[in-house]
């Protein structure tokens, strides 16, 4: 970013003349863009522990051949569940908090466009978490189908269903209200001077995102309401026996589901281009052409969709185009890896928590991109379609990718949110701790699915078992080490810890750190004007 | 002290009501895409979606042009 001129109107810096509520009424009533991102990254911590409960309830029972700890309908509720809340409740709020907190703070404006809706949009999500978890409750269960809700599974499904269906309603509606003032934030608060190509890039992935979703959350919504109609209304959109066809969902569904693999990701991608450069003590190799990949990303990510059907029976031409888009997100992809690198070389690097996150996001990352290659090939996709390997291959990108991407985001930029400085062993532990035992949990998956093990099933074969149990193993590893980052964020909520200056980091050149720490209640009701 | 007064709030104003019309205008998109999808699913033909979102477009597009000419104006 360009130089950034301290053009402060009397007591710009200074104006921390909070007129806040307190107690409850302050976090139900707020408006503030800070106190909103902070329960948006609560709720999304908390329903990550709630998922991540599920998955140790899913790996338990994948521990030994056999069933032994819950029976197979509940097993795949909690497969579906699991899905679910850990892509509509923990990883999408999340990225929607680093958002609330960063984006105004990054462009100079005093908050959100719409601070009330801004409002409403957070407290829809936690309606939408006690329907899908009261769908366990309920006569015939939670929705089973897996997240990706198929028919027929889901027309014939018990009460459950429905909830989960009014579930990812709301939940879309509070997607697409928090994008549309994510836009018309960055289009039209942004400060004097503050031109587009000078935005830092966590906000150009951020409005790339937000337009995605605005595209895409209105087509889910409109999948699961033809759903609805279909299991209440007497419609055949997908129910075979009245003339539907249930491929048909699957298109719809993915037309939304590919695209979202991008609104998670794409978020993670611009906290780690804030992330490398700080701590890299350079700046961003390839600005522009990171704007740009970013874009082609999210245009290609619009034509792929299919590439989740190959063994629906595709015609050839079809297959051999949807195989050949994929492989060609590739190429922004590795534009971006590159620049990363690139941004690291030669640089003055140091080693603290946010970078080593946002070094193990490359990596990992990039191993999980490049087995989602190895699937764009359809050969091989019919070989390894709904196995383990399929399991390992989006854990590696949404786990290892936009988790760890959003661990280094909180870690860089907790200082700024609550005046403390982190922990530096506590989260040196955590990072180690994670990386190895993601890779426990998850690599051997690779082996399990190239195998021919099946997901989404309870019981296996015997030769599965030893690469199952390692598995598991890393699994209850890698849980239990994310409590080590509750205490690491714990302790810097409630001010345990050396006060953070204004700017920590050396290398940081973003509007943010002229700000003091904790940043103010209320900031830049000046716009700072940036050279 | 009113007239000093004056241009702030009146940037204000304007500032919300580029806010709203920026606002209408994504809304109009996510509602084009929900009742699209579902248009096309039940009138059982493709040609429906590509009606639905090339009439869209054009209704943007109009829409844009013509503020743009009005502005010139």
């Amino acid at each position: 970013m360009s130089s950034i001129a301290h053009d402060h109107a009397p007591g710009y810096g200074h104006d921390d003349h909070a007129h806040r509520p307190s107690g409850i009424a302050r976090w139900l009533t707020t408006t503030n863009h800070k106190d909103i991102g902070t329960m948006y990254l609560w709720f999304s911590f908390t329903m990550f522990l709630v998922g991540g409960v599920m998955a140790m309830i899913i790996r338990a029972e994948l521990f030994q051949p056999g069933l032994q700890v819950v029976n197979p309908e509940f097993f795949n509720s909690m497969t579906t569940l699991h899905g679910l809340i850990m892509v509509f409740g923990a990883i999408m709020p999340a990225a929607v908090g680093f958002a609330n907190w960063q984006i105004p703070l990054m462009i100079g404006a005093p908050d959100m466009a719409f601070a009330r809706m801004n409002n409403w949009s957070f407290w829809l999500l936690p309606p939408a978490a006690i329907l899908l978890m009261t769908s366990l409750f309920v006569p015939g269960g939670a929705a089973a189908a897996g997240w990706t809700l198929y028919p027929p599974l889901t027309i014939q499904a018990g009460m459950g269903m429905d909830l989960t269906i009014f579930a990812v309603h709301i939940l879309g509606a509070s997607s697409i209200m928090g994008s549309i003032n994510i836009i018309t934030t960055i289009l039209n608060l942004r400060a004097p001077g503050m031109t587009l190509m000078k935005m830092p890039l966590f906000c150009w992935t951020w409005l790339i995102t937000a337009y995605l979703l605005i595209a895409v959350m209105p087509v889910l919504a409109g999948a699961v309401t033809m759903l609805l109609t279909d299991r209440h209304f007497g419609t055949s959109f997908f129910n075979a026996a009245g003339g539907g066809d249930p491929v048909l969902f699957q298109h719809v569904f993915w037309f939304f589901g590919h695209p979202e693999v991008y609104i998670i990701i794409l978020p993670a991608f611009g906290i780690v281009s804030q992330i490398i450069p700080t701590f890299s003590r350079k700046p961003l190799f390839g600005y522009a052409s990171m704007v740009y990949a970013t874009a082609g990303i999210a245009i290609l990510s619009f034509i792929v969709w299919a590439h989740h059907m190959f063994t629906t029976g595709l015609p050839t031409a079809g297959i051999l185009f949807y195989m050949y888009a994929t492989m060609l997100i590739a190429v922004p992809t590795g534009v971006k890896v590159f620049n990363w690198v690139a941004t690291m070389w030669r640089g003055s690097m140091t080693f603290e928590t946010p970078m080593l996150f946002a070094i193990g996001f490359l990596f990992l990352f990039t191993l999980g991109g490049f087995t989602g290659l190895v699937l764009a090939i359809m050969p091989v996709d019919v070989q390894v379609q709904d196995t383990y390997y399929v399991v390992a291959h989006f854990h590696y990108v949404m786990v290892a990718g936009s988790l760890f991407a959003f661990f280094g985001g909180a870690y860089y930029w907790i200082p700024k949110w609550s005046g403390t400085m982190y922990s530096e062993k506590l989260g040196q532990v955590h990072f180690w701790s994670s990386l190895i035992s993601f890779n426990v949990a998850f690599f051997p998956m690779h082996f399990l699915g190239l195998a021919g093990m099946p997901r989404r099933i309870p019981d296996y074969a015997q030769q599965f078992a030893d690469w199952n149990m390692v598995a598991s193993i890393g699994a209850f590893w890698f849980g239990a080490t994310q409590l080590v980052f509750l205490w690491a964020m714990v302790q810097c909520a409630r001010g345990k810890g050396p006060r953070a200056p204004a700017k920590p980091w050396e290398g940081a050149d973003t509007l943010e750190w002229t700000l003091p720490s904790p940043a103010p209640y209320h900031t830049f009701e000046t716009p700072p004007v940036v050279r | 002290m009113h007239t000093t007064h004056e241009p702030a709030r009146d940037a204000d104003a304007r500032l919300k009501s580029r806010n709203r019309r920026t606002a209408l205008v994504l809304l109009s998109i996510a509602a084009v895409f929900f009742v699209g999808i579902i248009a096309t699913r039940f009138m059982d033909g493709s040609a429906t979606g590509i009606g639905v979102m090339g009439s869209a477009v054009l209704l943007f597009l109009v829409v844009a042009i013509g503020r743009n000419l009005r502005g010139k104006a």
